[in-house]
C-alpha cells in the first residue's frame, strides 16, 4: 500500500518519481507508485533491510537499470539516463562503502568532480593547455576551501589511500560538493562512523542544505533520521508505506510492523520506533 | 672469454632497433594499464595489424610507404575499436580474455593458406622496405667506435624508432599530466565513482585503448622496416608478454618507465645470450652441461627470473616511487 506525499505542496519538487519497478527474476525489488523530494530539504529514505532501499536509490543515479517508470530532476525527464549525464544534470551521489581513489591525492580527489573542466577532452588536454591550466588555477583554490571546510586541508597533498575510514566519508562529501549539485544523495552516509563523526557529519549535511542543496539520505539508523530529516520516506518490500514529517511516520503503525516484523532491526530500533526517546 | 664483446653486444641490443620496437609497444600499454588499468594482453595483434597494413598496402597493392603507414594505423584504430566497444562496458577481466584471443585468432587466420593471397601465409613477405631505406641519410658506412658500431640502415631504422619512441612518450606525458590524465588515473582506481562525478567511463577508456593500440601499431610497422620481414608467427601471444615484461621492469604508470625497461629488457637478454655462448664456446661452460642451442630459452628464463625479483624488490618496477621501504614509512608518518 502507498499512502500519497503528504501535504508538503507549497515547496516544489525538486525529484519526482512515478511508478518505477525495478525486477530481479520474479522477485520485485523496488514497485514505488509516487516518490517527490521537495526542494531544499532534508529527505531520508527509511526502511528494513531488504526493503529496496539501495535498489531505488541505483535506478534513479543511474546505477542500475529500471523496468517500468519515470522520473523527473527539476521537472526535466531523467528517466533511464546513464549515470554520467544525471550527475552532469545536478544529481550526484555517493556510496554506501566510501570509495576514495586511493592512489589520487586528496587535492586530486577533489579537483576530479569539478564541472566543464575542458582539459579533460584529449583535444583541450593537448591544445588548450593554457585555458585548462586557468580553470585548473581557479577550481584548485575552490578545492583548497572544501577540503579546509571538512578538516583536511593539511593532508591536500597525500594520497587518499592513507586516510581513514571517517576522513574517507569527509572526502567523500567534499569531493561531492566539489561538482556543485543541485540535489546530493547520500547512501547510508554513517554507516560505520564512530559517534562523534555522526555528529560532525550531520553538521556538514545541516550547512549543505543552508547554502541550498537539497538532500536524499538512505539510512537506517532512527535517531539519525528524525534529528535531521524534514522528510521521511519509509519503504518496505519494495514499496513506499509512508511519507511525511519524521514524528509522522515513526508513529504509522505499518512502519512500526514493518520494523518489528524483521529480523534484522534489532530491538533497539523498535522500542525507540514506539516512541521510547530519540536520544542514545 | 671476450667480455667487450659481451657488453658491445649488449649495448648494441640496448639501443637498437628492437629495443625501441619493444618501448613503443610497451608506452601504448603503459597507457592502458598504468595509466587506464585496462587489461590488453593483446599487444601482439595491434603490432600484426600495423605491421601487416602497411606491408601489404605496399608490396600487394603497390601503395607508397607513406600511404601504407596510415592504413597500418587506420587497421590499429579499427582493432581498438573492435576490441573496445563490445567489452569495455563489461568488467575489466572480459577485455584480458577478449584481447589474447584476438591477437592469437588474427595470427592464425594472417598465416592460413586462405588468406595467403592477401597475407603470404606462413612466411610471410621479406625485402619489401626498400622505400624507407632509400631515405636512409646514412649511406651504408658503418658508425661508432669499433666494436660498439651499427651499419647506416640500422642507425636509420633506429633513429627513426627511438623518435617515435621520444613523441609517444612525449604525447604520454602531456595527457598524464593533464585533467584527462587525472580522470583516467581514477578511473583505474574506482570506475564507479568516477561516473558518479559525470565522466563517461567508457569513452574514456575506450580513448585509452585506441591511443595505445595504435602505439602499438607503430611499433608493429617499425619491426618490419626494422627486420624488412613479416611474418605471422613473429606477433604470438608471447610478444604481448614482452610489452608487460618490460612495462613491469621499468615502471608501471611511470611516463619513462616502457622506456628504462625496454632497454633493461634488451640489456639483459643480449648480455645473458653473449655471456653464455661466449662461456660454452671458451669452455669455461662444459659442452656436455649446455649446448649453444640452450640459450635461447635460458636467457628467457633470466629475464623472468629478473622479472620476479623486481616483484620481490620494486614492485613497481625501476622507476617505482614505491619502494616497499618508501611504503611502509609513509604509513607509520600517517600512523605519528
Amino acid at each position: 500500500m502507498t499512502s500519497s506525499p503528504s501535504g508538503h505542496e507549497t515547496t516544489q519538487s525538486i525529484l519526482s518519481a512515478q511508478g518505477v519497478q525495478r525486477r530481479f527474476g520474479g522477485l520485485t525489488a523496488v514497485d514505488v507508485d509516487d516518490f517527490v523530494v521537495r526542494g531544499g530539504t532534508i529527505t531520508a529514505l527509511i526502511g528494513p533491510n531488504g526493503a529496496g532501499k539501495s535498489t531505488f536509490f541505483n535506478v534513479l543515479t543511474g546505477f542500475d537499470r529500471a523496468d517500468a517508470g519515470a522520473w523527473q530532476l527539476e521537472g526535466r525527464e531523467v528517466t533511464g539516463l546513464p549515470a554520467y549525464r544525471l550527475a552532469r544534470q545536478g544529481m550526484v551521489r555517493t556510496f554506501q562503502l566510501t570509495r576514495s581513489l586511493a592512489d589520487l591525492t586528496l587535492e586530486e580527489n577533489v579537483l576530479l568532480a569539478a564541472p566543464g573542466q575542458r582539459g579533460e577532452g584529449i583535444g583541450g588536454a593537448l591544445f588548450g593547455r593554457r585555458s585548462w591550466r586557468r580553470q585548473e588555477a581557479d577550481n584548485t583554490e575552490r578545492a583548497q576551501e572544501l577540503l579546509a571546510r571538512f578538516g583536511l586541508e593539511q593532508m591536500a597533498g597525500q594520497p587518499a589511500g592513507v586516510l581513514s575510514g571517517g576522513q574517507r566519508k569527509l572526502l567523500e562529501m567534499a569531493r561531492a560538493l566539489m561538482s556543485e549539485p543541485r540535489l546530493l544523495l547520500l547512501d547510508e552516509p554513517m554507516a560505520g562512523v564512530n559517534p562523534r563523526l555522526v555528529e560532525t557529519l550531520l553538521d556538514h549535511i545541516r550547512q549543505v542544505r543552508a547554502e541550498g542543496t537539497t538532500i536524499l539520505f538512505v539510512e537506517h539508523d532512527m535517531d539519525v533520521v528524525a534529528d535531521i530529516s524534514d522528510d521521511v520516506v519509509c519503504m518496505a518490500f519494495g514499496k513506499v508505506l509512508a511519507t511525511g514529517t519524521p514524528a509522522e511516520v515513526m508513529r504509522d503503525p505499518e512502519v512500526i510492523d514493518a520494523y518489528l516484523g524483521s529480523d534484522e532491526a534489532g530491538d533497539d530500533d523498535s522500542a525507540r520506533l514506539a516512541g521510547k526517546g530519540r536520544q542514545p | 672469454m671476450d667480455l667487450i664483446a659481451v657488453l658491445a653486444d649488449a649495448v648494441r641490443a640496448a639501443v637498437g632497433p628492437q629495443a625501441a620496437v619493444f618501448a613503443l609497444a610497451a608506452v601504448g600499454l603503459n597507457l592502458q594499464f598504468g595509466y587506464a588499468g585496462l587489461m590488453n594482453f593483446g599487444q601482439a595483434g595491434f603490432m600484426l595489424v600495423g605491421g601487416y597494413g602497411m606491408t601489404v598496402s605496399v608490396t600487394r597493392y603497390g601503395a607508397p610507404l607513406w600511404l601504407g603507414v596510415l592504413i597500418g594505423l587506420l587497421m590499429g584504430f579499427l582493432l581498438a575499436l573492435l576490441l573496445g566497444v563490445p567489452t569495455l562496458r563489461l568488467r575489466g577481466d572480459y577485455l584480458a580474455i577478449a584481447t589474447i584471443a584476438t591477437a592469437e585468432i588474427l595470427r592464425l587466420l594472417f598465416r592460413s593458406e586462405a588468406a595467403a593471397p592477401l597475407t603470404y601465409g606462413v612466411f610471410g613477405v621479406q625485402q619489401f622496405a626498400s622505400g624507407f631505406y632509400d631515405l636512409n641519410p646514412f649511406g651504408g658506412g658503418s658508425y661508432g667506435i669499433g666494436r660498439f658500431s651499427l651499419s647506416g640502415g640500422q642507425l636509420w631504422i633506429a633513429l627513426v624508432g627511438w623518435l617515435l619512441v621520444a613523441a609517444a612518450v612525449a604525447l604520454t606525458a602531456l595527457l598524464v599530466s593533464s585533467p584527462w590524465g587525472r580522470v583516467i588515473r581514477a578511473i583505474r582506481n574506482d570506475e564507479e565513482v568516477v561516473r558518479a562525478l559525470g565522466k563517461n567511463t567508457y569513452a574514456y577508456k575506450l580513448q585509452a585503448l585506441v591511443l595505445g593500440g595504435l602505439m602499438a601499431s607503430v611499433a608493429g610497422m617499425v619491426l618490419a622496416l626494422a627486420s624488412q620481414a613479416v611474418t605471422p608467427d613473429t606477433y604470438t601471444a608471447d610478444l604481448s608478454f614482452y610489452a608487460f615484461a618490460v612495462l613491469l621492469l621499468g615502471g608501471v604508470g611511470r611516463v619513462l618507465g616502457p622506456v628504462v625497461g625496454a632497454v633493461l629488457f634488451w640489456l639483459l637478454l643480449a648480455a645473458s645470450d653473449s655471456l653464455l655462448r661466449q662461456a660454452i664456446t671458451s669452455g669455461v661452460i662444459s659442452d656436455e652441461l649446455l649446448s649453444t642451442s640452450d640459450v635461447g630459452p635460458i636467457r628467457l628464463a633470466l629475464v623472468g627470473i629478473a622479472l620476479i625479483l623486481f616483484m620481490y624488490f620494486r614492485a613497481g618496477g625501476l622507476l617505482s616511487r614505491r619502494t616497499p621501504k618508501a611504503a611502509a614509512t609513509a604509513k607509520a608518518e600517517v600512523a605519528a
